[in-house]
């Protein structure tokens, strides 16, 4: 049969998935934290035909080869860890992270999982959790006297009552990876530690690399609308133009086919 | 059999061929780093065997007898090349993404060697090395090149990486001297003939720069590829018909001649 539907229908297929990263990137373009995708491609083995150096009929040799590629495959759906715009809440429990590190929380299994969404809220004991109810690692609980929470860049947060007594305090760490790209991501906006991602390494907010908190700014998805859409075009083409040699490849075997009557 | 009808069905198989190229080229539009593939055809004479009759001693009463030495063209493959143009540059703003405009390759050091790429879409592992998509470490002047962990990773036109204002490394871009050497290996690289380790030489810097935060794409003109779809459905259905007209003729000749009226 014809390689070419068959080189074809790699290239819809990968489309489809390039078509796939877009949706979902626009899907969260209001998803706090959010990281986008970029699906990646690689071009597949090839068959060779006549090896360049061989000998031809008049007995020199041939300066190329005939090689006959078989198509394209995706390779990776790339997370991009790029800082995402702020919004400016007020809400003392908003805080974002100028920089590339990561917040620490704790499932409810108790495993270790790190977001970059920093919409907090307190739960019926006060601890500082997520909005799936995950904690703040290390855990924090506001006394029930205290009115005020205040955050500062450098992590540490104090629970302050009407006087501006501290009445509990801590800082909270941030954690980077040697390549964020590599960490498994859980969906409810957490992430966590793969093979690939290398050891969290825990660092005081403001130290190296590790950003600075914001209290008071959620960080937005850093989804480019007009990139997506510009992806989307060139998808939607690229798959029209593979359906388009599927549809030739057919038609060349089918006027094979009429040949024999 | 009539020698039309072979000399067609090679027309119908080459042309099959070509469609199978420009499938992958197609196939490949959003790979980035892709170069396209180029075919080119040859006519392959073919003698006929009254070439090899004594000519003169044919010749009763200055009449011929067999008919004049026929030359029938039968058009085949020659060769096919790796178009090496630029391809338009894509900015991403990943600090990781390299794309070369000039001529020259990245090398990446395979398990089978090292290989060339032009696919910039590289990756910091869990070793903190630059790899690429396949998790092949990429070449720098002296070995593989390690990133340390930091904020800002900049590579200027000629390779060179610093790490928030260190110099930790330079990444080799060398030229070869006749791309058409080049085989494709897929995942994007090239290779010399029979999987060889590519013949380099180093690069004309006044020629070639290494962009930070942008892709090269695929050179697939997707226009010159959708009218060379067409030229090869409408010859390979010239083939066909070819073909089907000379059965015609030696069917014709099989009933009607030396039929008893």
């Amino acid at each position: 049969m014809m390689r070419s539907l068959y080189t074809g229908t790699t290239g819809m297929v990968a489309m489809q998935l390039q078509i796939d990263t877009m949706a979902n990137n626009l899907a969260n373009v209001n998803t706090l934290g959010f990281k986008k995708s970029r699906a990646e491609f690689e071009d597949l083995m090839y068959q060779t035909l006549a090896v360049a150096g061989t000998q031809n009929e008049g007995g020199s040799r041939l300066p190329t080869g005939l090689q006959v590629g078989m198509g394209v495959r995706p390779t990776t759906v790339h997370k991009f860890f790029t800082q995402g715009d702020f919004q400016n809440t007020g809400n003392q429990l908003d805080v974002a992270i100028s920089g590339q590190g990561f917040f620490r929380l704790q499932d409810a299994a108790g495993n270790d999982v790190y977001t970059r969404a920093g919409a907090f809220k307190l739960n019926q004991d006060g601890t500082v959790v997520n909005a799936n109810g995950y904690t703040l690692q290390p855990a924090f609980t506001v006394p029930q006297q205290a009115t005020n929470i205040v955050i500062t860049e450098r992590g540490v947060i104090n629970a302050t009552d009407g006087q501006g007594n501290v009445l509990a305090t801590t800082t909270i760490p941030l954690y980077t990876f040697i390549n964020p790209p590599g960490l498994t991501a859980l969906g409810r906006n957490v992430y966590q530690i793969s093979e690939a991602s290398g050891a969290a390494q825990e660092l005081t907010p403001g130290d190296q690399n590790a950003g600075t908190l914001v209290q008071g700014f959620l960080e937005m998805s850093n989804v480019q609308m007009v990139d997506e859409m510009v992806g989307l075009i060139v998808g939607q083409r690229a798959y029209e133009a593979n359906s388009k040699t599927i549809s030739t490849a057919d038609a060349m075997l089918q006027t094979a086919v009429n040949l024999k009557r | 059999m009539q020698q039309s009808s072979i000399s067609a069905l090679f027309g119908a198989l080459s042309n099959e061929t070509r469609m199978a190229m420009v499938a992958n080229n197609l196939a490949n539009v959003t790979t980035a780093g892709y170069k396209a593939d180029r075919v080119s055809f040859q006519d392959v004479f073919q003698r006929m065997a009254t070439d090899y009759s004594p000519d003169a001693r044919n010749d009763l009463q200055q009449k011929q007898l067999l008919p004049k030495p026929l030359v029938v063209a039968k058009p085949r493959l020659a060769e096919q090349t790796v178009d090496a143009t630029q391809g338009g540059l894509n900015a991403t703003g990943n600090p990781l993404d390299l794309a070369i405009s000039g001529p020259g390759f990245f090398r990446v050091q395979t398990p089978e060697g090292q290989f060339l790429t032009r696919n910039g879409q590289f990756y910091r592992n869990n070793q903190g090395m630059l790899v690429t998509n396949q998790g092949y470490p990429v070449m720098g002047q002296a070995g593989p090149v390690a990133i340390p962990e930091g904020q800002t990773v900049t590579v200027t036109g000629d390779g060179q990486m610093t790490v928030d204002g260190q110099i930790v490394g330079s990444i080799d871009v060398v030229d070869v001297p006749d791309v058409k050497q080049l085989k494709k290996y897929g995942q994007s690289l090239f290779t010399g003939p029979n999987n060889s380790q590519p013949v380099t030489q180093p690069v004309d810097r006044s020629k070639t720069s290494v962009y930070q935060g942008y892709l090269e794409q695929a050179n697939v003109n997707v226009v010159s590829e959708m009218v060379a779809m067409i030229e090869v459905q409408r010859s390979f259905e010239a083939y066909t018909k070819i073909i089907s007209s000379t059965q015609e003729m030696d069917q014709q000749a099989s009933t009607k001649v030396g039929e008893t009226r």
